[in-house]
């Protein structure tokens, strides 16, 4: 009770301050964050550029604003691939069974085995780099994730006496599917929308730390920290600032995940 | 056995079609390799005597098998990005990535299992909330960010290793152990975490067991309860949680080389897919499926022979 | 000085807002050394969170108001750990409902048994402490003492592990037994076998038992004296037959007056009310249904198993039939087969009616559990209507017909607004039957409706049946495996046993 109540409410705080940033990265960041700038190179955090600059002058903190909203906006296309899809699937794997279900979930546990960053490298591999690849990659690999977990929910539901009940009246099946089970799924979906968003997040900023993804000049969070890594003595406060707010964001829904598994 | 043996068979089923599966992927993108060989000036004749030489107007399954019967040999073509066999090429790197996993995985093992028992004892709940948030903090460490800051406290600032430089193990012991240590760190911290959370969780859905309530009013003590009858009920599927712990190891160390400049085989797949040379990339795809799916196929003997209620049947 | 007394003891639960709720008043009771005192009484009247405190063992969060508990002299609300530590297992005992979850999974049973010596009797040796368990092994009336000592503990049926945890219990010879509803989870015969040994147990060694029951029969059979609680508060107690034949409260009253004790005589003699109509609901003839189960043998072939073979019975309509057997006997897959959830392997069930007005038949079930068998999420309302905006019935008459329905069925119309989990049992299966008479069934099956319920809400729902069959001239098929409630409310009695029909005429001898 208390131990999730905890959890819920600092995820919360947190994340909303990586979304007050992200609303700041959209809306209006106090420097332009491309524009360099030889005066202010390596400058330290002060009054006028809170974050410091980086070692061509940029503001840092209009990077990471703009960083975040990057962040934010991808993770949103990633999860909402895999959760669209692998719901779909799930749905239809657990209710239908049969061969059907064995293959997919077979298929799905190979993949679950394999940790995201890995498949999405993988997946890039294949595709070539971007952003738009990126998110495809991305939400490839989430989609066996919501699939187990909505296909698990559909085995044991079926057999409740509710579906059957509605099977006597001659329900469709895609009504019983859509209409009468699937709200009952809701805790668990949401409980893996926290943990995908949170490895979705992660994965974004591994790609990008890795020159995979989100490709120069667009500002990331990942992509400042791998370019940070070369001037750590001289200012640490780029790599600081870029990789706090990436550990910010995955901590956020982090926190929101274990207060949904505390839940149940 | 005859378990084990059906696991054995569906660990190989599953690696060919996986291998097939990707091999068609990169054939379908890789594009035309007499074409990119011979240059665009090249006419017809001269790209299409290429492609019969190369095997490349075969049929895919022909394709695929020949470069099965290769990689099962150890052959896997040529690098199309540094001049060598792809077997030359991988051959060190692997020594080295393994070596990193070697010591990360004991370092998991040995932060992880001690502080995850020891922690799910606390009794009160402002040190259990505590000893939570803390775990989730060091479990949203993003694994680069972890390395970068080891880089700079340990290599800079203490310099306790040069940042970037590299010097193998056999080369000289003493010197190389500082040059993985302290990636396999950075890899292993998140991760031992990790495995704190999940015995902790675990232990925490053991304690409304009817067993465990029947242990008490058997009057054992709280500490005997914990460990004598709690602790092999929550480690059972701590040993499933392992498998993925090994997968996780190794992807962290595809990062984790980059940052720390280690030449293993997770530097050679961020190069070799930045430059297309899918030779290589196929090779290195197979060999970590090999790792995760043997990892995951043990596990799953290891737990029928662990817990009493399934059969190895 | 009694042997337990306990005076005056308030517990509290923390309640879903805030604040906290008295689940156990003022408890005030004592008992003698070598009664066997029980505690009867329905779901949350704090009966078993009474006895847990009197081992300490309540969860962390219930809190002790008030009061005292004095066993032989020791105040056990003073103890220290280590006097709990103590007192548990040596001197107090305790067995509980579900014997399969209350072993511990990964221990063989005799080490389980085993470790009871090891704290209290930590001098024995270890050939002493095996001997022990083996005799105490046989002692309970378990078989093979050697090999039980030896196995784990999902190897052994149901009522092998509560004889484990009864010998585990017994082990170290405790004055008290506490045994929470020992014999709920498991099937009739074994609950009686182990009602019998608790019984002798405590004439051998004359060791003291609280039984906690919501069964009135179990309390009956073997209590000497019993306590009647209801929502935290004692109501009644007294000497068995006392509170028994002449109940002074009028709860007591009910309680009694709900168990249902109609035996096959009761239902011979009554007069039965049976259709006089020629009509048939529904025929069933030469019904076969078996299943394929799994080899022994990994890709060995696949054995049939028959369910049940060559059933023909009809039924009329207007009929309240029974149909009784124990679990297992293949009822569940006769009414599967009739509503078409299952395919029979032969013969074949028909619908007169439903033939001859070209239509499929419609059936509607009402199942055991009425906490899976409705729709968690939905609203009442919106459950009652979809069957009926299922068959387009315009919007503004479903619910004119659903307001009925629940008039019908006992419920408030402000009940269509709420949610099903924010509804209790009794009011599930009132949806449930509801939902079963929403348009005009040719056949209700009744799949053990009341099995899942406390008694007095049981006897509620009885009564709401008995008035529905009056009311509607419907065909209901009713399915259970208590014999007393299928005499008291059936017009007609099908006994189904291992796979075969017999109808109850009192005239089986003559076959």
């Amino acid at each position: 009770m208390k131990r999730e109540k905890t959890y819920r409410i600092l995820g919360l705080a947190i994340l909303g301050i990586v979304f007050l940033f992200a609303l700041i990265g959209w809306i209006h960041t106090p420097y332009d964050p491309d524009k360099m700038n030889g005066q202010t190179k390596f400058l330290a955090p002060c009054l006028a550029h809170l974050f410091g600059c980086d070692q061509f002058g940029r503001d840092v903190f209009s990077r990471v604003a703009v960083g975040c909203g990057t962040t934010f906006l991808i993770s949103v296309a990633v999860v909402s691939i895999g959760a669209a899809l692998g719901t779909l699937l799930g749905a239809f794997s657990g209710y239908i069974g049969g061969a059907f279900d064995r293959i997919l979930m077979r298929i799905s546990d190979i993949i679950a085995s394999f940790p995201s960053i890995f498949l999405a490298l993988v997946m890039i591999g294949i595709i070539g780099t971007g952003t738009p690849n990126l998110i495809v990659s991305l939400g490839i690999v989430f989609i066996p994730t919501f699939a187990r977990v909505v296909r698990s929910e559909y085995v044991v539901q079926k057999e409740l006496d509710y579906v059957k009940h509605a099977k006597l009246m001659g329900t469709g099946i895609l009504r019983i599917m859509f209409i009468h089970i699937l709200p009952n799924c809701r805790r668990s979906l949401l409980s893996t929308l926290t943990i995908a968003f949170n490895s979705a997040v992660l994965a974004e900023a591994g790609m990008s730390f890795l020159g995979l993804g989100v490709q120069p000049p667009t500002a990331s969070l990942g992509r400042m920290l791998s370019e940070a890594q070369s001037n750590l003595l001289r200012a640490p406060w780029v790599a600081i600032f870029s990789g706090l707010f990436i550990l910010f964001a995955v901590l956020g829904f982090g926190l929101l995940a274990a207060s949904f598994s505390e839940r149940s | 056995m005859k378990y084990v043996a059906k696991k054995i068979l569906v660990l190989f089923g599953t690696l060919v079609v996986l291998s097939f599966l990707v091999f068609v992927a990169f054939q379908a993108v890789k594009g035309d390799a007499a074409l990119s060989q011979l240059g665009d000036n090249a006419t017809k004749e001269q790209v299409e005597a290429l492609r019969e030489e190369l095997g490349l107007n075969d049929f895919i399954l022909v394709r695929y098998g020949r470069w099965l019967s290769g990689a099962v040999r150890g052959d896997f073509g040529n690098s199309s990005n540094y001049s060598m066999t792809v077997k030359e090429l991988m051959r060190d790197k692997i020594t080295v990535t393994v070596q990193l996993a070697m010591i990360s995985l004991g370092l998991i093992l040995l932060i992880g299992l001690p502080i995850g028992i020891a922690s799910s004892g606390i009794r009160s709940t402002a040190g259990d909330i505590a000893a939570g948030v803390f775990n989730q903090i060091v479990m949203a460490i993003p694994p680069f960010f972890l390395g970068i800051f080891i880089t700079w406290l340990c290599g800079l600032v203490l310099a306790w290793f040069t940042p970037g430089g590299y010097v193998s193990l056999s080369e000289n012991f003493k010197e190389g152990i500082h040059f993985l240590f302290f990636p396999a760190l950075a890899i292993a911290i998140p991760k031992a975490f990790m495995l704190i959370k999940f015995i902790r969780d675990s232990m925490a859905g053991q304690k409304s067991m009817g067993y465990v309530r029947t242990a008490r009013s058997k009057g054992n003590s709280h500490g005997r309860v914990l460990y004598k009858h709690m602790l092999k009920n929550a480690l059972i599927p701590v040993i499933t949680f392992f498998a993925m712990i090994v997968a996780e190891v190794f992807a962290g160390s595809i990062v984790i080389e980059q940052v720390f400049g280690v030449p293993g085989i997770g530097r050679l797949l961020v190069v070799s897919i930045a430059n297309r040379d899918f030779n290589v990339i196929l090779a290195i795809v197979l060999y970590i499926a090999v790792i995760v799916l043997t990892a995951n196929a043990v596990v799953d003997v290891l737990y029928h022979i662990l817990d009493p209620r399934v059969s190895l049947e | 000085m009694a042997f337990l007394e306990m005076n005056g003891l308030t517990l509290s639960v923390p309640e879903a807002g805030r604040g906290r709720k008295i689940a156990a008043d003022q408890i005030t009771f004592s008992m003698q050394e070598g009664e066997i005192l029980g505690i009867v009484g329905e779901s949350g009247s704090g009966k078993s969170i009474t006895a847990l405190s009197i081992l300490g063992l309540n969860a962390e969060e219930i809190q002790i108001e008030a009061g005292s508990i004095v066993f032989e002299d020791d105040e056990l609300l003073d103890n220290k750990e280590k006097d709990w530590l103590a007192l548990r297992g040596s001197r107090i005992s305790m067995i509980f409902q579900e014997p399969m979850t209350s072993l511990n999974p990964v221990m063989k049973a005799g080490p389980q048994v085993e470790e009871m010596l090891l704290l209290h009797e930590p001098a024995l040796a270890e050939e002493q402490r095996k001997s022990r368990v083996l005799e105490i092994f046989a002692e309970v009336g378990l078989k093979d003492p050697e090999e039980v000592f030896d196995q784990y503990p999902h190897r052994l049926s149901g009522g092998m592990q509560q004889r484990v945890m009864i010998a585990m219990a017994m082990i170290c010879k405790p004055k008290l037994l506490i045994a929470d509803e020992p014999t709920t989870a498991l099937d009739a015969s074994v609950q009686d076998q182990i009602l019998a040994l608790m019984r002798k147990l405590n004439e051998s060694y004359g060791v003291s038992i609280l039984l906690i029951s919501h069964d009135l029969r179990v309390i009956h059979s073997i209590c000497s004296h019993v306590l009647v609680m209801k929502a935290g508060r004692i109501v009644e107690q007294g000497e068995i037959e006392a509170v028994f034949y002449h109940p002074k409260e009028t709860y007591t009253k009910n309680l009694l007056a709900a168990i249902p004790t109609s035996t096959e005589d009761d239902f011979l003699k009554r007069e039965q009310n049976l259709s006089q109509e020629a009509e048939v609901t529904f025929a069933v003839k030469d019904l076969t249904k078996s299943f394929l189960i799994k080899g022994e043998r990994l890709f060995g072939p696949k054995t049939r198993q028959v369910i049940f073979q060559d059933l023909s019975f009809e039924v009329k309509k207007g009929e309240f039939v029974g149909l009784l057997g124990e679990s297992g006997c293949g009822k569940s897959t006769l009414c599967k087969c009739i509503c078409g959830l299952e395919m029979p392997d032969v013969g074949e069930i028909t619908f007169p009616q439903a033939v001859r007005e070209n239509r499929k038949p419609r059936i509607s079930m009402v199942f055991q559990n009425p906490y899976s068998s409705m729709n968690p999420v939905k609203k009442v309302g919106w459950i009652l209507e979809e069957p009926l905006r299922l068959s387009h019935v315009p919007a503004e008459t479903r619910s004119a017909r659903v307001k009925a329905m629940m008039e019908k069925v006992g419920l408030d119309e402000t009940f269509a607004k709420r949610r099903m989990d924010q509804l209790s049992g009794g009011q599930r299966q009132r949806v449930a039957i509801g939902l079963a008479l929403m348009e005009e069934p040719d056949l209700v099956i009744l799949d053990e409706p009341v099995s899942a319920l406390d008694v007095t809400i049981q006897a509620q729902i009885l009564a709401l049946l008995k008035q529905l069959k009056k009311e509607l001239g419907l065909t209901f098929l009713f399915v259970s495996h208590d014999k007393n409630v299928v005499y008291e409310v059936c017009d007609r009695i099908f006994r189904m046993e291992e796979g075969s029909l017999r109808e109850v005429t009192g005239k089986e001898s003559e076959q």
